[in-house]
């Protein structure tokens, strides 16, 4: 068994077969880290034109996904570097105005509403987005790749020379953050 | 029985899921009496699984382009990736 929509590795992967499969996630965790278009754009380029040189050389697809991630988050922290002054991403004016709790006109939800009320649609996708586009730096890279890519505390450590427990910490923090930037936009059903 | 506070330094372990039975007894006991902090855990767990639901983004068609003008050119020189 493998996972639904991984095709068998016994044959190498084609160039296509790497933009289709493996291009949407570089592009989303780049774009996460870097909240700017344009340098995601530039990572995910670099990043897929290294996978396809180098296909080759994996077995199995979990290698693959390791390395991936391995690459894209040190092209996204090296450009990060480059840019004197990180470009954030603009938000749209609603969104930034619910943001900064100037637009308290805008409907408030209970955060804990029934579960097929939780689908996330597009305004709260947006609202996500731009809150963690809010964050500092050095919470956003954890939390990006914790909680929204799902990956193991150790492996994130690896990846951005933390340790365990710094992992853990900063984690706290940008998810303490995030409910910060959202509470505006919901009510506690708390007593 | 513990109280706020100290449900706060208790909190992140609670949320990994790495308490003691012990610990976990404790904290269950107060969120069962405190909806304050009841429903601040909740909010702080919606967010966390909101998060994990963020779609992935295609890439932009643009950068794709690119990409297959970039393979075509290591093909040109040599490189084959099938």
């Amino acid at each position: 068994l493998r996972p639904r929509g991984e095709p068998a590795r016994e044959q190498q992967l084609t160039a296509e077969q790497v933009f289709r499969e493996y291009g949407p996630r570089v592009y989303s965790v780049a774009w996460r880290l870097l909240a700017n278009d344009a340098d995601a754009e530039d990572v995910t380029q670099d990043v897929l034109v290294q996978v396809v040189r180098k296909l080759g050389t994996f077995r199995g697809d979990s290698a693959l996904t390791t390395w991936l991630y391995r690459v894209t988050v040190n092209a996204a922290l090296a450009h990060r570097r480059k840019r004197a002054q990180c470009k954030e991403r603009p938000l749209s004016e609603p969104v930034a105005r619910s943001l900064d709790g100037t637009d308290r006109a805008g409907p408030v939800r209970h955060w804990a509403a029934p579960p097929d009320e939780q689908a996330l649609s597009r305004e709260l996708r947006q609202l996500i987005e731009a809150a963690i586009a809010g964050l500092p730096a050095l919470y956003r890279d954890v939390y990006v790749l914790s909680d929204v890519e799902n990956l193991p505390n150790a492996e994130i450590g690896a990846m951005l020379g933390l340790s365990l427990p710094a992992v853990k910490s900063r984690l706290h923090r940008a998810r303490g953050l995030m409910r910060t930037a959202l509470a505006p936009h919901f009510e506690e059903v708390a007593g | 029985v513990i109280d706020c506070r100290q449900l706060a330094g208790l909190l992140l372990g609670f949320l990994e899921r790495e308490l003691s039975e012990q610990d976990l007894g404790l904290v269950r006991e107060h969120l069962a009496g405190c909806p304050s902090c009841a429903a601040h855990v909740a909010s702080y767990e919606r967010v966390v699984a909101w998060a994990g639901q963020l779609p992935r983004l295609p890439v932009p068609v643009q950068v794709l382009h690119d990409l297959r003008r970039a393979v075509g050119e290591l093909r040109a020189d040599g490189f084959s990736s099938n």
